[in-house]
């Protein structure tokens, strides 16, 4: 479909569901990955051009368990009306209007990439208190009303650590280190504690940050219900320090620092033995997810390069769980 | 085998070829892939020059591990070896175990990102306590 008929189909859709006439102008492809394309827009009406920003299902396969783009934009719009910074949804497309699913929300400018967030001179001063921020942000998801969130499915450890083992032999690549980790797993599950709402990729690549810091939380198509420690395990995996090793927690800040000020704000200190669980669970998952990665590439389903090649960053991923597990801890 | 040029001299005229040639004259998306064909390129590279000999060690390893029969391929043995862990036979905290699966993994590091931090002192655990310049 060409941005053309997409506009149109989409200043349709906002006249039946919203009863506005608006046009949609200065269509802009953003990404465009293998399961989603995101745009930049504008909806011109009387009142001026409102920038915006479209994701529409783009028909590829996601990994594993993820929410349709219908149920994530009812999940954005439950965690936006109870207070969580994200942006609120303007719109939902799909079939109905001639679409693949997806939905629209409103234009946040700042920073996404998380190796600018990380790194970026000019983002120095919100650095400073995008630890904080962020806590609190975490703190206030895994405070919600769980029965707020009917669409979230119950993904307790052992269930999830039963798929990935499930996804990672049906590779049928042997690795030793991805089964001592499973091992590991199994014997060393965290006690069940109430479900919380966990976003399920809480990290700097989804996060909107400007010069004052945290402006949102993004993509929530991983959200489930679970054991909040999750996401603390997730942000603190290496992948997503770019270079700022010594800064554990999604390299914004160290560990020990962030988890303070997650303690500070859900009034209760993170169990660090929880924590550890889920960062060992963590890598085991990205491990998972680069050989996921390069068989789309060898079983013909996405022809591109860097698919393949990110199957070699697996051991990577083990040089993460064997020093994980022999308590280098890092 | 042929050796004029060998195929490590062949390889290595296709990477300068993307490097020196074909990448100055990319931009945006299609430069990114040209850069990531360069390091497969270097993976490739390195695979061939380390990848039998570390092979031929991680077997020997296996077979000391697992006592198994010398005439097993290491793809047995490492079937094996999962197979073990999944059951219960071997103990994913085994220090033998470790020894060699740290030993595998270094030598796939030298091969796959021979820059990649491993078994190093945490510097975040070194600087417990401090605080975050955040910058």
């Amino acid at each position: 479909m060409d941005a053309q008929e997409l506009a149109a189909k989409l200043a349709r859709a906002w006249r039946e569901r919203l009863g506005s006439e608006v046009a949609i102008e200065n269509m802009k492809p953003l990404t465009a990955g293998a399961s989603a394309s995101t745009w930049r827009l504008e909806a011109a009406g009387p009142h001026g051009a409102e920038p915006l920003v479209l994701q529409l299902y783009a028909g590829g396969e996601n990994f594993g368990f993820a929410l349709n783009k219908a149920v994530q934009a009812r999940v954005q719009s439950a965690a936006h009306r109870a207070g969580i910074p994200t942006p609120p949804v303007v719109l939902v497309v799909g079939p109905e209007d001639g679409l693949p699913e997806g939905f629209i929300t409103p234009w946040l400018a700042g920073e996404t990439l998380g190796k600018k967030i990380a790194a970026d001179p000019a983002l120095a001063a919100a650095r400073k208190v995008l630890p904080a921020q962020c806590a609190q942000a975490l703190a206030r998801i895994h405070g919600l009303e769980p029965a707020d969130f009917p669409d979230l499915a119950l993904r307790p450890a052992d269930l999830q650590l039963a798929e990935l083992a499930g996804l990672h032999r049906g590779y049928g690549q042997c690795l030793p280190v991805f089964e001592a980790a499973i091992a590991w797993l199994r014997a060393h599950r965290p006690a069940e504690a109430a479900p919380r709402v966990v976003h399920g990729d809480f990290r700097n690549g989804n996060w909107i940050v400007d010069a004052s810091g945290l402006r949102a939380v993004l993509d929530w198509e991983l959200a489930h219900l679970g054991d909040p420690m999750e996401d603390l395990g997730w942000l603190c995996m290496r992948s997503w320090r770019f270079g700022r090793d010594e800064l554990a927690a999604g390299g914004i800040a160290r560990r020990r620092e962030f988890l303070a000020h997650y303690a500070a704000a859900a009034g209760a200190a993170p169990d660090p033995a929880a924590v550890r669980y889920w960062e060992i669970f963590a890598a085991l998952k990205w491990g998972v997810i680069c050989q996921w990665f390069a068989s789309q590439y060898l079983g013909g389903t996405v022809r591109e390069l860097e698919r393949a090649v990110i199957g070699r960053r697996v051991s990577e991923t083990e040089a993460v769980l064997l020093d994980l597990l022999e308590g280098h801890g890092d | 085998m042929i050796s004029f040029p060998t195929r490590d001299e062949l390889l290595e005229a296709v990477s300068a070829y993307l490097r020196e040639q074909l990448l100055p004259r990319l931009s945006g998306s299609e430069r990114y892939q040209a850069q990531v064909a360069v390091k497969a390129l270097e993976v490739v590279a390195r695979d061939l020059a380390l990848g039998t000999r570390s092979d031929a060690e991680a077997r020997e390893r296996l077979l000391a591990l697992l006592g198994g029969s010398p005439s097993q391929s290491l793809e047995q043995l490492d079937a094996e070896l999962c197979a073990r862990l999944r059951d219960g036979r071997i103990r994913p905290d085994q220090p033998a175990l470790l020894a060699h699966l740290r030993a595998t993994t270094r030598a796939r590091l030298a091969i796959d990102n021979p820059g990649f931090a491993f078994a190093c002192p945490s510097p975040d655990r070194a600087a417990d306590g401090t605080q975050s310049d955040g910058a």
